[in-house]
């Protein structure tokens, strides 16, 4: 097998090891929330939604992403940035806690792996990356 | 949503429409004459955000709709009821409590139904008397909203101040703006980022909640109200104001409260 193919054939199996063969998202390991069971977590600062587009803004209230969120079941939590997090069970303080590259932040967590990255463009491209984490059967 | 949209109990408040019709007798209202120099109350929180332009607003709601996304399909899918305000004159206090209900849902925090009255009462001396959301807000930003668990919803009553003493300071608003009087830029701008707004009118001498945008025609545009006149009013206690009428003479809006689950 020449250098080339060895290439692809380990880019295949990375993919196939994210579970996630429709948005190429890579898995955080261990899952960055702490908790069992399926949870999400959008971080964003209220003060800047006007940096927002309207197509990200439909996420943070998609009642269709509510709906799947709810059928796995899971639990969905949208916080500001800089909202006091006393009040938090501990993993979500420490999911709150984690370092981010950006503003809105999307973490999904399903006890056993999870994705943690920028808020996707819209509410098609969320709930892709939510599928793919989605926990496992 | 558009006008052809709408709901047949959906009424449409304008300029043309008479304000008795709007004001039924045996509904309470509130809103005291405007006398303070700080209409404010001192929050000084002005509206920091860009304000969309109007030539895209019709293209934006169209997309909400779309999407499920309007603050009015959050609260049908989380189910909980409009306030109903009863004989009290705390509109005012109902009106932003109402968007701490679309705030905790919006932040995926379970329904917690709030009391009014933990707030106005307290404000007013326990006297059933008008007064202003910003009055409201403040109260709550310092001392938090009481579950109706611990303080019913429009009870005048010293007796529910102890009980509620600790756990009203779990519901408080931790961030907020004010939007300029009358400023409709703002207003719809706010509703278009999914932040609520509770909007007092002198014409009508009450205060309700704002929460989504009406397409109403060519470039013409109403505000959906959530009121706090229980659920037999409008459609399931919503309604729509446009023309002069939908231009607040105070605007609040609370965008972020603690994140409490419940209890």
């Amino acid at each position: 097998m020449n250098k080339a193919a060895l290439v692809v054939l380990a880019i295949g199996v990375a993919l196939l090891m994210s579970g996630n063969r429709s948005c190429g998202v890579v898995p955080t390991l261990p899952p960055p929330i702490d908790a069992p069971g399926y949870n999400v977590l959008i971080v964003e600062e209220t003060a800047d939604r006007g940096q927002m587009t309207e197509d990200q803004l439909a996420i943070l209230t998609s009642v269709q992403l509510r709906t799947w969120i709810d059928q796995q079941p899971g639990t969905l939590m949208i916080l500001d940035d800089d909202a006091p997090l006393e009040q938090l069970a501990k993993p979500w303080q420490e999911a709150m806690r984690r370092p981010r590259a950006s503003l809105p932040w999307l973490i999904v967590s399903n006890g056993k792996t999870g994705w943690e990255g920028p808020l996707p463009a819209d509410v098609a491209a969320t709930q892709a990356v939510l599928e793919a984490h989605r926990v496992p059967e | 949503m558009f006008l052809s949209n709408l709901p047949p109990r959906m009424t449409v408040i304008g300029d043309e429409t008479p304000v008795k019709s709007v004001c039924p007798s045996e509904c309470g209202r509130g809103l005291e004459p405007q006398t303070s120099p700080d209409p404010f109350a001192g929050l000084a929180e002005p509206f920091p955000l860009p304000t969309i332009p109007r030539g895209e607003w019709a293209d934006r709601v169209e997309r909400q709709e779309k999407t499920r996304s309007r603050l009015i399909d959050l609260k049908k899918w989380r189910g909980f009821p409009s306030l109903n305000q009863q004989q009290t004159s705390y509109c005012w206090a109902n009106g932003v409590v109402a968007c701490l209900h679309y705030v905790r849902a919006l932040m995926g925090l379970p329904h917690v139904a709030l009391s009014p009255a933990s707030v106005a009462a307290p404000i007013k001396n326990f006297q059933n008397r008008g007064g202003w959301g910003s009055e409201a807000l403040k109260y709550i930003i310092e001392h938090g909203v009481a579950p109706q668990t611990t303080w019913p919803a429009n009870a005048i009553d010293r007796q529910y101040v102890e009980p509620s003493a600790e756990v009203r300071k779990h519901y408080r608003v931790t961030e907020w703006w004010e939007l300029r009087p009358r400023n409709l830029e703002q207003l719809v701008s706010c509703l278009l980022y999914r932040i609520p707004v509770a909007v007092g009118y002198n014409w009508w001498g009450h205060e309700v909640m704002a929460h989504d945008v009406v397409v109403l025609g060519r470039d013409s545009f109403g505000i959906m109200i959530d009121n706090s006149w229980g659920t037999n009013w409008g459609d399931a206690g919503h309604s729509v104001l446009k023309d002069s009428k939908m231009l607040p003479d105070e605007a609040v809006a609370p965008r972020v409260v603690l994140p409490r689950f419940g209890g």
